[in-house]
């Protein structure tokens, strides 16, 4: 299973928010970090077709090889997609679980992978005390994790998750990064995040973004090292400017992240 | 304030556009030249000529050259002379008249006030000191007065900028709201008072160049299609105004007009700030303004049982025509002392103005509730509430069920966008609607016509032809013999129980006599259809001809558009996001296709569910009061409906009828529906349906007679379609073509 994005281009009037594209997806985590205004929303939402790309292509290769533009497989890849969007707008009047049940009938699942999978979901998500609040009455983080909820319903093999982790305590935090660990087996993920801790063990890669250009590629453990040693002034710059610092070396906050405890799968 | 003014001017210019290009095509098409008329230019050149040289051509009038109908010496092609002539006498009479009328006026008031004291011997003071002022100073010069009562008396603009400032208040402060940005707004340290003045600033601002706007263009479009005559020339020239109690010229009339209705419109734009601020929620704002503009316009036709009523005299639509509040001297009581319309209608804004102000900025200020959820998510809360203390009685299950995607659109239908408390709503209002329109005649005349029709059910058989001729003989014997009988007892050969038997007999005979001869017509239109080989029958129609020309059901109208015009617009306008729900929605694997057949299933199933409900509570209704007859005779039955299907009954047609209605109201909601998904905003989803349907009846009120029946509204109807011959099918077939287009397009752009 891949998926190659190739030359993806999209300009809002005269702004460009993403110049050409270009990266081959295959399973496991890939982090997509940047600065606010640096394409990343603008990218998850092409690659679900909510939104047209001016050039470019998305192709999906499946595992018995056969590769297929996105936009002509329509149904057929959407039942393999999983989306979270930045600001989720849900039915304010629908309870959890009704809300749930909906999004199993909207991917098409039959009742008994349902009745599986709803309620270990809503448990890794820590909602499933709560299964008939009306979302309205939920706070900023419990709609957060509904959302994710929703995205990672019915085992989907490619995962978008437009910052999953935003507003959420630091307790969640760790928590949800687990759970998309955990789950992420044989998935494509794509994560959208600014914040390096978040996806720094998990992912395989962190494809770093400005201004709608890929400015680097590579994998966590490589792009440390670059800061470490100081090599890449460019990646310091970035993370800096990511982490809300102006100046100085970023690695005492980093590593204060990585001291939480919990349990991280690799 | 700079920044609300660009936030409003960059979302309303579109909208300001559009109207202001439909006001223009309105204008245009009111201010057409008849062929049937002379010109209006034609006959202003023949006025100055008359007056530069009157007495040559009275001379030429009195001797007869120009009288008679073919000469045109001065009318162009096609006219005659005797037209023009006719033209000048008229005006010329009517000025001379003039000062006749006025001291008619000043002598009554004298009358009267001789044997008057206190507020009416004050009041016909001021009738005599003001029309005393009019009879000496006005000042009506001989002129082809033109343009100017056309152009006051132009409507249609004036709803055009209503819905345009219902717009502007709503973007003002609702869609600050629905955007969530109202929060950080209203916590910021000007966000409070501060913003509220200059939203409302900006609000009388864009309202005033807006009207401005409007005011010049249809202005500019009268002066160029009709031209306007003299402004020197008093108002009274004008019949409508001719007694005008104010000594005012046509250009000072004008001014006057235009502050006038810029304050009704300031105040209405006030009203529909105030609505938004406390609603908070679109849909509800325009039922709500609807409601304000159709109340007005309500106590505006109350002039008909009043015609001096100070409620049906100021207010929305009389500031709005300014005509009316002109027309002549209306004064109030006030302890004693009369006060003119116009000083307490001044009053009323000035008062209004300050209240509507205060309780905006007291409503913005504190008045909501900082939840992002409006009152109508209040209301279901408490439902809520109450379903609560139900689930801590009856343990629930936990929700296991696979909804399908139609069940689901129908429960976001009616409980998320709060479908079924609009219907109930609708519905109640249908109801009061219904008992006053469909009351159980209490007429005597429609007793007596129903006991005729109800003896001689049926088709005309000869023992009825008997019966009729014998009754016609009864009646005339007992009108004829009247006379003789009264002489007697004037002579005194009668008693006087006698006479007050015969008079009550005299009495119903004469009251008769009308219904039985419109009985016997009955008879002859019989005669004659089956001449032409239809049936007709002797049925009591009254409630039939009630059913078949029915009105056009608003509450239904509305029942449909309310509650769909969100089907696809609300999945796109969540209340924090940038894409709403269909951003998720649309990445499901049924969340286009299938999901949109089911909103567009959903809708038609609904749609026949609310049809289904106001038939039968129409049927209710009408067989309540009009029992409904003979269900089974022949359509030509009824007079008005000759020559329409022939070969149907009664009750196939009303279910032809109800039929063909309920499909066009079917087409109607999917085209609601797939604007929604076209336009993606309810707002302009309800604009666009309104001037869908309204356009061709406000074009029809403006002139346009002739497609009286090619009209939505006459479609929904039916029957008026059918009767004047109009090709139903053709015009069906066009709407559903209409629709199916803009269905298949917005299935397109959802799907992609
Ligand atoms: N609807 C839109 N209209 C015009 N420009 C847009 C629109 N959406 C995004 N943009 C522009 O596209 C660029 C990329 O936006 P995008 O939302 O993809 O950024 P992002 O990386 O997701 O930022 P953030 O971290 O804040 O979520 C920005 O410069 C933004 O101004
Ligand atoms: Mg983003």
């Amino acid at each position: 299973m891949k998926l190659a994005l190739n030359g993806v281009t999209k300009s809002y009037g005269s702004n460009l928010a993403l110049n050409a594209f270009t990266a081959t997806l295959e399973p496991g985590i890939y982090a997509l970090l940047g600065p606010n205004g640096s394409g990343k929303s603008t990218l998850m939402n092409i690659i679900t077709d909510n939104l047209k790309a001016d050039y470019g292509s998305i192709t999906y290769t499946s595992d018995e090889g056969v590769s297929e533009n996105v936009l002509k497989m329509g149904v057929r890849f959407r039942e393999k997609l999983g989306f979270m969007p930045q600001y989720p707008g849900l039915y304010p009047n629908f309870s959890i679980e009704r809300f749930m049940w909906y999004m199993a009938a909207l991917k098409g699942m039959t009742k008994e992978v349902a009745l599986e999978q709803i309620p270990a979901i809503l448990k890794a998500v820590e909602l499933d005390d709560v299964p008939r609040h009306k979302i309205g009455a939920l706070s900023g983080g419990m709609k957060q994790r509904l959302a994710l909820a929703q995205a990672v319903l019915g085992d989907p093999e490619i995962l978008i998750l437009d910052e999953p982790t935003a507003g959420l305590d630091p307790k969640q935090r760790i928590s949800i990064r687990n759970y998309i660990s955990r789950i992420a087996f044989n998935k494509i993920v794509l994560i959208a995040t600014h914040v390096v801790p978040d996806v720094e063990f998990i992912a395989r890669d962190i494809i770093m973004l400005k201004k709608g250009v890929i400015a680097d590629n590579a994998p966590p453990t490589e792009l440390l090292k670059k800061i470490e040693g100081g090599a890449a002034d460019r990646h310091a710059r970035t993370l800096d400017f990511l982490n809300g610092k102006r100046g100085g070396t970023i690695l005492p906050r980093f590593f204060l992240f990585s001291c939480i405890p919990g349990k991280f799968v690799a | 304030m700079g920044f609300e003014f660009q936030k409003c001017c960059s979302k309303v210019w579109k909208p300001l556009l559009l109207l202001l290009a439909l006001n223009a095509a309105v204008c245009i098409w009111v201010t057409r030249a008849d062929p049937r008329f002379l010109t209006e230019d034609g006959i202003a050149e023949f006025f100055d000529l008359y007056t530069k040289n009157a007495m040559q051509m009275d001379e030429e009038y009195r001797l007869g050259v120009s009288r008679s109908v073919q000469e045109s010496k001065y009318a162009p092609e096609g006219f005659s002379d005797w037209q023009m002539f006719r033209e000048i006498y008229s005006r010329i009479e009517y000025i001379e008249e003039f000062g006749g009328q006025l001291q008619n006026v000043l002598d009554r008031t004298q009358d009267r006030l001789a044997g008057s004291s206190g507020y009416s011997q004050k009041y016909y003071e001021n009738v005599i000191r003001l029309y005393g002022h009019v009879k000496d100073d006005a000042v009506l010069g001989l002129e082809y007065s033109r343009g100017w009562m056309s152009y006051f008396s132009y409507r249609a603009g004036d709803f055009l900028l209503l819905i345009l400032i219902v717009y502007l208040s709503s973007t003002l402060f609702t869609h600050e709201r629905i955007s969530g940005f109202l929060l950080i707004l209203r916590s910021t340290k000007n966000g409070r008072t501060k913003t509220a003045v200059a939203k409302l600033c900006v609000l009388t601002v864009m309202v005033t160049a807006v009207f401005l706007l409007f005011t010049t263009e249809t202005w500019l479009i009268f002066w160029f299609r009709t031209g306007f005559s003299s402004i020197r020339n008093g108002i009274q020239i004008f019949i409508s105004l001719q007694l005008c109690p104010y000594v005012i010229t046509v250009g000072q009339f004008f001014l006057l007009s235009i502050i006038i209705r810029l304050c009704a419109f300031i105040v209405f734009s006030l009203i529909a700030s105030l609505i938004s601020v406390s609603l908070y929620h679109p849909v509800a704002e325009f039922v709500a303004n609807t409601v304000v503009v159709g109340s007005s316009y309500l106590l505006y036709m109350t002039r008909s049982v009043s015609p001096d009523g100070l409620l049906a005299n100021i207010g929305l639509f009389p500031s709005l025509e300014v005509i009316p509040l002109f027309a002549r001297y209306r004064a109030a009581d006030f302890f004693g002392y009369p006060v003119s319309y116009l000083t307490i209608l001044a009053l009323v804004f000035i008062l209004s103005v300050l209240v509507l102000l205060s309780a905006i900025i007291l409503k913005y200020k504190i008045g909501i509730s900082m939840l992002p959820e409006s009152w109508l998510s209040r209301i279901s809360a408490s439902t809520g509430v109450f379903r609560k203390s139900l689930e801590g009685v009856v343990p629930h299950a936990r929700y296991e069920r696979l909804p399908s995607l139609f069940a689901a659109e129908v429960y976001k239908t009616l409980f998320l966008r709060h479908a079924l408390l609009c219907i109930a709503i609708l519905f109640v209002t249908k109801l009061f609607l219904s008992v006053a329109a469909y009351k159980p005649p209490v007429s005597y005349s429609d007793a007596v016509y129903k006991e005729y029709m109800q003896i001689l059910a049926g088709e005309a058989t000869d023992e009825k032809r008997m019966y009729i001729s014998e009754e016609r003989n009864r009646i005339n014997e007992t009108l004829q013999n009247f006379e003789d009988l009264q002489k007697q007892y004037i002579d005194g050969a009668m008693s006087v129980e006698e006479y007050q038997e015969i008079l009550s007999e005299y009495n119903t005979a004469y009251s008769r006599d009308i219904y039985l001869a419109r009985v016997e017509n009955h008879l002859i239109y019989i005669d004659t259809q089956k001449e032409e080989g239809r049936e007709a029958w002797f049925v009591y129609d009254t409630g039939w001809n009630k059913l078949f020309f029915q009105g056009y059901d608003w509450t239904l109208f509305f029942a449909l558009l309310i509650p769909f015009c969100g089907a696809f617009a609300s999945e796109y306008n969540g209340t924090s996001s940038s894409y709403g729900f269909a951003g998720i929605l649309k990445t499901t694997k049924n969340g286009r296709r299938k999901t949109m057949t089911s909103k567009y299933m959903s809708v038609v199933c609904l749609s026949v569910v609310w049809i289904v409900i106001w038939t039968v509570s129409d049927c209710f209704f009408l067989v309540k009061a009009y029992d409904m007859p003979l269900p089974s005779s022949p359509i030509a039955s009824l007079e008005t409906m000759a020559g329409v299907i022939p070969s149907l009954t009664l009750w196939q047609y009303a279910l032809l009828m109800f039929v063909v209605r309920a499909l066009v109201w079917i087409v109607f909601a999917v085209l609601v529906c797939s604007m929604s998904q076209i336009l993606k905003k309810q707002i302009p989803v309800l604009s666009v349906a309104a001037i869908f349907t309204l356009i061709p009846d406000l074009l029809i009120y403006f002139g346009l007679t002739a497609l009286r029946n090619w009209t939505f509204v006459s479609l929904v109807k039916v029957t008026p379609m059918l009767i004047t011959n109009v090709p139903i099918l053709l015009y069906l077939g066009v709407f559903v073509f209409v629709v199916s287009a803009s269905t298949y397009y917005a299935g397109k752009t959802w799907v992609k």
